[in-house]
């Protein structure tokens, strides 16, 4: 045995030299470099639309035009200004990557719109990738061609909005729905009286029409989940009386027509019943729903409070309101099977006009006010903060939008009333085109509205 | 002659089967997540506790108590939540368990003597086997570390700090080296991580849904990357997208100029998430 | 007075076109976004019989306008405005006919609904108020506009003082 461990521990020398070396050498060979990164940066992406409009490129009414709005009005683009553009180009193949990418584009958009000649438009849409590998020419996202009525390219162009949002940020977009709101303007023979208008307008403000026109107040339009539909406060009586509308025939349906208050109808989120604020003859209003079917009413909460503003949660079983039963305006929640009442917001001395935050269980939309007035805040039921989104001050009638991502509401510019947009997370707060008078009480309709 | 090489043989694939059990537990080691607010302190502290381990069996003992005892010192005092014991807890298992591993190959190269190389292989082989029972020992050192640390004062647990950091300096140039290399490979993680972080758009949503993707990136030798991989998708194409943008848009990546440090940085794993 | 100067109810026309609505998608080939529309006709002019009953009334009862104000987050009746109170009061008792309604309103300020709930406060407590002064019940309506018809258009303490008011308007002078 003596004789031969030489060698015996000669070979396990070898062996553990073998060893060390592949610890040494080898194992930086086979693992990569660990890195982790985690939080990215909060802003939008920078992507560019090169005008369709061949013959016409700088025209008001190019499709890319509306696509660069859409997409600056979501909150998460920011479009490169037409007159910046390098080239114009019409042609994925005619394009090099380079040029754009020193701009600190991510993506662009380039397309055709060309006139038919039978009353119709054929629309070629691309979306290119300009970092998706180390190639100079892009990488084509996505292709689409569409031949559609000249008095449809800017629905269409609405819908091109929503293709490319959601291929980009993998969330669906909302440039196809619409908004209600009521406009006030002065009677044009008798200053002194007022010509309320029930309004229906595409989400970019385009395409307004009425929907119902009084001498009378009109209050919180609210889109039942089809969006066939919108129920409405109206004083056309003087006194005030629910409705709901059919947003195709203008068809109306008197829902509730109680003693005293009838207000803030709420549809629930199977569209069967109403939630309303009714003080049934006495000075404060409580909370009820009617099922739209059988007209049968029911009574949610019982107290000499002010108690409205009724709004579902997306599951339907409960409800949030605005109640000054604790001195001032405060967010509660009501269950429907239990009908326990608990209030939800502590920050502040005076907060109303709840909803939940579409796309999350946790976080509503609301009405805040601070020593800067009313503005728009987000209040996070799981962490208890209030985020305000807003700064104006003179803001009310806060109305998510579909996906959650933009927050549009009324605020007071100069005397007048204005819509505006702010997104969820405050980065992007927008205006609304003008109209004629004051325009109030916004509510974003549902996706297929 | 034949039963010399049969004995050979016995104990070239004795060592294989060893090797490959050191193999699969470091790199299932590499494949611990290190929370990056503290990733490259982490790794210097585990650079710094290999170093003394080369050195004697003692030191190491020795440091691993001092360095966690300053480290979770240092712990204790910025936070108290649970969840960041647990994953310090995992890091000194790891430390420990690779500190170990490399000590023992370190000593088998080290050593002329064929008898003290059989003694250290045997000790090692003892150590595999034991592995459960030391998972539990080092558990156990690990609280009695907190402990210590939850006691001491700040500026003492920063003077352990140092005095371990001396001694590891002091015991070899070799080791010495090895943390120079290890600072400049760190501050270069550093650099790239920003560069990428700051092109990476977040996109809105993410962070609830809690995704995370992961590229492979391969670098030329200027940090131009050359190819981006996804090796583990969020499920999510936008997310995945944004970051593979993120890359590209950071390129070229800085990366050491000396080319045995850019070994290192030839490919890069990446891990996107949103938290 | 007669029943021909009654109020004359706003006109409401509500005509509404069916559009064609059909679903886009995102196949390669023609895709319309339907659009609903609804349109409108005109809405006839408004004979000014709110501000000659306003007049007439007025001057009936020697009082320059039929309005309480009201202080800031306040439904309490100031005593400024009792006199005028009263001189509505005798008036409905010596006129059983004579309807009136109590409009409450409130500034802008805040939620629209939950200023719906201050005017009929408002509203209330001038009803109360006339009531202990004997008006019987039958002769008042109260009706609560909250901020939905501001009296000036602004938005400064002095306008926003003059939104939060109740409006006594007659509907039949008996």
């Amino acid at each position: 045995m003596r004789k031969y461990a030489p060698n015996k521990f000669r070979s396990l020398t070898v062996a553990a030299r073998c060893l060390a070396l592949m610890l040494f050498f080898c194992k930086p060979a086979l693992a990569a470099l660990d890195i982790e990164i985690t939080r990215g940066v909060v802003r939008t992406i920078p992507i560019a639309i090169a005008p369709f409009d061949v013959s016409n490129p700088n025209g008001p009414n190019d499709m890319a035009r509306i696509i660069a709005n859409d997409l600056n009005h979501s909150g998460q683009f920011q479009v490169m200004p037409q007159n910046r553009l390098p080239q114009q180009p019409h042609d994925a193949d005619a394009i090099s990557s380079d040029l754009w990418k020193t701009l600190g584009l991510d993506d662009l958009v380039i397309g055709r719109a060309v006139p038919t000649g039978s009353g119709q438009t054929k629309v070629d849409m691309t979306l290119l990738d300009l970092f998706h590998s180390t190639q100079s020419t892009p990488t084509i996202l996505m292709q689409r061609s569409y031949t559609v009525a000249n008095s449809q390219t800017r629905a269409l162009a609405h819908h091109i909005s929503d293709v490319i949002y959601e291929k980009l940020t993998g969330e669906k977009g909302v440039f196809s729905t619409r908004l209600a709101y009521v406009t006030v303007q002065p009677m044009p023979n008798n200053p002194r009286h007022k010509l309320y208008s029930l309004m229906v307008a595409d989400v970019d403000g385009h395409n307004a029409k009425p929907l119902l026109t009084s001498t009378q107040p009109i209050m919180s339009p609210d889109w039942s989940p089809d969006g066939g539909s919108i129920a409405y406060v109206s004083f056309e009586t003087k006194l005030p009386q629910i409705f709901t509308s059919d947003v195709a025939t203008g068809r109306r349906r008197l829902i509730s027509s109680f003693a005293g208050i009838n207000g803030a109808p709420a549809f629930s989120p199977d569209g069967r019943s109403l939630a309303v604020a009714l003080s049934m003859g006495r000075t404060n209003p409580n909370i009820y729903t009617i099922d739209l079917g059988s007209g049968r009413l029911t009574q949610l909460t019982n107290d000499a409070a002010i108690n409205t503003e009724p709004s579902w949660a997306p599951d339907g079983q409960s409800l949030l309101f605005t109640s000054d039963r604790g001195g001032a305006p405060q967010i509660y929640r009501i269950d429907l099977g239990s009908l326990q009442a608990q209030r939800i917001t502590y920050i502040g001395a005076y907060n109303a006009s709840a909803a939940y935050l579409p796309g999350s269980s946790t976080k509503i939309s609301l009405l805040h006010r601070d020593d800067r007035g009313f503005n728009i805040a987000i209040y996070d039921l799981q962490s208890g903060t209030m985020q305000t989104l807003t700064q104006g001050g003179s803001i009310e009638s806060p109305s998510p939008a579909p996906n959650g991502r933009m927050i549009v509401y009324s605020t007071n510019v100069g005397g007048r009333r204005m819509l505006g947009m702010v997104s969820s997370n405050g980065q992007v707060n927008i205006r609304l085109p003008e109209v004629s008078g004051d325009a109030q009480a916004p509510a974003w309709s549902p996706y297929k509205g | 002659m034949q039963a010399r090489f049969k004995q050979s043989f016995g104990y070239s694939f004795f060592f294989h089967i060893v090797l490959a059990i050191i193999f699969f537990v470091s790199l299932s080691d590499s494949l611990i997540t290190i929370p990056p607010a503290s990733s490259a302190k982490e790794v210097q502290n585990n650079k710094e506790i290999v170093n003394a381990v080369a050195i004697s069996e003692d030191d190491l003992s020795k440091e691993i108590r001092t360095q966690q005892a300053a480290d979770n010192a240092v712990k204790a005092k910025a936070a108290n939540e649970a969840r960041q014991l647990a994953a310090a807890k995992a890091q000194a298992l790891a430390q420990i368990q690779q500190a170990k591993q490399e000590q023992a190959a370190i000593a088998v190269k080290q050593q002329a003597d064929a008898k003290k190389a059989a003694d250290q292989l045997a000790q090692l082989q003892a150590q595999q086997k034991q592995a459960a029972q030391q998972l539990a020992q080092t558990q156990a050192q690990t609280a009695a570390a907190k402990k210590t640390a939850d006691a001491a004062a700040a500026q003492k647990a920063a003077d352990a700090k140092r005095q371990a950091l001396q001694q590891a300096q002091k015991a070899s140039a070799t080791a010495n080296n090895n943390v120079q290399t290890q600072n400049e490979i760190n501050r270069y993680v550093g650099l790239i991580t920003q560069a990428i972080q700051a092109q990476w758009t977040q996109l809105p949503g993410a962070a609830q849904q809690k995704l995370a993707t992961t590229m492979i990136i391969r670098l030329a030798a200027d940090g131009t990357v050359l190819q981006v991989q996804n090796v583990g998708s969020s499920g999510n194409p936008a997310l995945d997208r944004l970051a593979l943008t993120a890359v590209y848009k950071a390129s070229p990546l800085p990366v050491p100029a000396d080319p045995s440090l850019f070994a290192s940085f030839r490919e890069l794993k990446v891990k996107f998430s949103d938290t | 007075m007669k029943a021909s100067l009654k109020w004359a109810m706003m006109l409401l026309i509500a005509v509404a076109l069916a559009a064609c609505s059909s679903k886009s998608d995102d196949k390669n080939t023609t895709s319309v976004v339907g659009g609903d529309q609804a349109t409108s006709a005109g809405v006839g002019s408004n004979p000014d019989f709110d501000d000659s009953m306003d007049a007439r009334m007025a001057k009936i009862l020697g009082i320059e306008k039929n309005t309480v104000y009201f202080d800031f987050d306040r439904d309490v009746i100031k005593a400024d405005y009792v006199p005028l109170l009263q001189t509505n009061a005798d008036y409905l008792k010596k006129h059983p006919k004579a309807r009136i309604l109590i409009a409450g309103n409130a500034d802008p300020r805040g939620s629209r609904e939950y200023n719906i709930g201050l005017g009929q406060r408002r509203a209330d407590v001038v009803r109360q108020r006339l009531s202990m002064m004997g008006v019987a019940a039958n002769q008042m309506r109260t009706v609560s506009y909250g901020s939905e018809k501001p009296a000036v258009s602004g938005n400064d303490d002095y306008a926003y003082s003059q939104d939060r008011r109740g409006d006594i308007t007659y509907d039949n002078a008996g």
